[in-house]
């Protein structure tokens, strides 16, 4: 087992978001959160990851058998979490490939060889369709919101993560790149044997991707548990039918 | 010196009404410093003999093998030599120095008491002159060598002369009493010239700073100024750059480095006075543990200054709660037909970037780390100098990863990310530099 979430309540500024999830996300397996804005999908993902704002009231977050809730968020990145954001932070004067050797050598414990992490670099940059300049820039520094998702998904390749959290890859980008990124997703959940939690507001990337588990939240519960099924409901009835409880 | 000694008296008596000297309110603002202890401790020195020289020489060895590059000339506190001569410098001592050496000097005593006091204790002169259409690269260590230095430095760059000089502050002090380093520069930049000055002060924590400089720039002429300050107890910096000439610039970088004890009252004053003429000043400052520092950034837009260009702005990151800083950015604006913005800003380490670091892995310490060089890397990549460029980038280095100043630094640059407004460069442009290691 990766990840259990285990009755979680969370409160960001005093505020009950998280209401008693429970999820479970066995290695391997593909899951994908949906639910509408303001449902609470993003502030699981980072009670999971362990952002400050979040403070976890009740419940636990199991990761490979140990508990996380307590631990920083470096500490559960070593561990195998990764969180890809819906809103990356612009960073500046760090350069993507120093932070992504910094990075690595802090999640895998030693000396990144620089010549084989450029060469990991440019094979996703290339799939991805990343322009060179972009990696050349400071972190996430001047970046459209399609070039900043498309870098995160780089940094999960490279990071080579045992669960990723992924919120919202595909917001900001077009129909061609919505492709680009989701056929390099699920070559990277292949290769890496890794589990996967994609959260999005939209089906249209699962049209180019094989989830084994959905999962629906609505007022920081989750609602709907179900397989491909469950998009199809959701596209034709809408989150409404959800949250009204049918 | 003894024509100067009247004017240091003189300026102190005229001091005692300026306001920084008078009211509780300015005293807040500037930093105060032991003039008259050192006054005599620098009147009290000798030469430094054979032994300064072979101390100056062995430090030199030291930079060379650490920074992989040689200085020129090293100037120590009584005492100097050429590692390479130069046809565009002279030294002088003191003594040697005649009123035709010093006709056009841009300072008077009289305006300010720490500038008559380094006028009545420099021991050594620096002339360096090029001809108008000359280039000229010139690196210069800087030391008080077991006893309190003080130095001027006086700077002609010739029509359409190009000159890169690099100036590096060091310290070997006997750790006991506190010892001072003063420098004064005054620059004129002439027409279609085009230089950059870079001065870093690496002194030790057992010395007093004091950092001085006038330029002016003429028509079309183009000037970079470049102060870091990340040595020395306590620093007193007045820098006054004047863009005099029709379209002449000046763009100045500050970068302050603070830890421990250390106190930096930096006051700095861009003037545009010719017409189209452009003003630049960025001033970026990352204090730790009980540091202080005083930004005080001042643009002037003269009358005459129609269609010029004049920025402030100053940046401040506390990394400890017991740090302090205090940024007044400031404009004096006398045309309307100008543009001109000040901005300053400080604050701890941004939590969100903390975070997001953290979530890929990198531990607090590391990701305070990138954001601090990363922080500093934008106003070392407006450095055109590569030696420049990769020194003080190991010096960020040394002190944001070791806590270490004062000493000359390894080479290192791994943590640092050159940025570049050339797109085709982007990419290779870190390897580049990489490469002097």
């Amino acid at each position: 087992m990766a990840l259990e979430i285990k009755d979680l309540h969370v409160e960001v500024e005093g505020k009950d978001i998280v209401k008693g999830v429970n999820l479970m996300i066995n290695d391997g397996e593909f899951h994908v959160l949906m639910g509408h804005n303001g449902s609470g999908k993003t502030t699981l993902a980072k009670a999971v990851m362990g952002h400050p704002s979040t403070k976890i009231k009740a419940g636990d977050i199991i990761f490979n058998g140990q508990s996380v809730k307590d631990l920083t968020a470096d500490k559960r990145a070593k561990l195998g979490i990764f969180l890809e954001f819906q809103a990356p932070v612009e960073v500046e004067g760090v350069g993507f490939v120093n932070f992504l050797r910094a990075a690595r050598e802090s999640t895998s414990g030693s000396t990144v060889d620089m010549k084989q992490l450029m060469g990991e670099i440019r094979d996703y940059t290339d799939k991805l369709a990343i322009a060179g300049g972009v990696i050349g820039r400071s972190l996430n520094q001047g970046f459209s919101g399609g070039e900043k998702k498309k870098a995160e998904i780089l940094q999960m390749a490279v990071l080579k993560p045992k669960l990723a959290i992924l919120d919202e890859p595909d917001s900001g980008l077009d129909i061609d790149a919505v492709k680009a990124v989701a056929q390099s997703i699920s070559e990277i959940y292949k290769k890496q044997k890794m589990g996967l939690l994609l959260i999005t507001h939209y089906s249209r990337i699962l049209n180019y991707m094989e989830p084994q588990f959905v999962h629906v939240m609505a007022g920081g519960k989750i609602v709907a548990n179900g397989g491909k099924e469950l998009i199809q409901k959701l596209e034709k009835e809408g989150y409404e039918s959800f949250y009204n409880g049918k | 010196m003894e024509y100067y000694k009247s004017f240091y008296q003189e300026a102190t008596e005229l001091s005692k009404s300026l306001p920084e000297e008078q009211s509780e309110l300015y005293k807040r603002y500037f930093l105060p410093l032991p003039l008259d202890q050192l006054w005599q401790s620098l009147m009290d020195t000798g030469d430094g003999g054979d032994a300064e020289e072979k101390g100056l020489r062995d430090l030199s060895k030291l930079f060379s093998e650490n920074l992989s590059f040689k200085p020129d000339l090293v100037v120590g506190s009584t005492r100097h030599f050429f590692e390479k001569e130069s046809e565009f410098v002279n030294v002088l001592n003191s003594d040697e120095v005649t009123e035709e050496h010093l006709s056009g000097k841009m300072y008077k005593s009289s305006e300010d008491k720490l500038v008559a006091f380094i006028h009545a204790t420099s021991k050594k002169y620096i002339f360096i002159s090029v001809p108008a259409k000359k280039k000229a690269s010139l690196n210069v260590l800087f030391a008080n060598y077991m006893a309190p230095s003080s130095v001027q430095v006086l700077v002609k760059i010739g029509e359409g002369a190009e000159l890169s000089l690099f100036e590096w502050f060091a310290s070997k002090t006997n750790g006991k009493e506190k010892s001072l380093l003063g420098v004064l520069h005054e620059v004129e930049a002439g027409p279609y010239s085009k230089s950059e000055i870079n001065l870093v002060h690496n002194e030790d924590a057992n010395t007093y700073v004091l950092n001085f400089s006038k330029t002016k720039t003429s028509d079309n002429g183009k000037l970079g100024m470049n102060y870091v300050y990340n040595g020395g107890f306590n620093t007193r910096a007045k820098n006054e750059l004047l863009a005099e000439g029709y379209s002449s610039r000046n763009d100045v970088v500050e970068l302050v480095i603070g830890s421990e004890e250390q106190k930096f009252d930096l006051n700095t004053i861009i003037t545009n006075s010719g017409q189209d003429t452009v003003s630049d000043l960025g001033s970026r400052a990352a204090l730790m543990d009980k540091s202080v520092c005083l930004l005080k950034g001042f643009a002037n837009v003269d009358t005459d200054a129609r269609g010029s260009r004049s920025f402030v702005n100053e940046r401040g990151i506390l990394l400890d709660k017991s740090a302090y800083m205090s940024s007044i950015p400031g404009m004096l604006i006398k045309n309307s037909n100008v543009k001109a913005t000040h901005s300053s800003a400080t604050a701890p380490i941004d939590e969100e970037s903390e975070f997001y670091l953290m979530s890929k892995g990198t531990d607090k310490a590391t990701a305070r780390k990138l954001l601090v060089s990363g922080f500093f890397s934008a106003g070392i990549s407006k450095m055109e100098s590569p030696v420049a460029k990769s020194t003080v980038a190991s010096l960020v280095h040394e002190k944001i990863n070791m806590g270490r100043f004062g000493s000359i630094p390894k080479l290192d640059i791994s943590n640092i990310w050159f940025t570049s407004s050339k797109e085709s460069d982007l990419f290779e442009g870190h390897y580049k530099y990489r490469e002097l290691q």
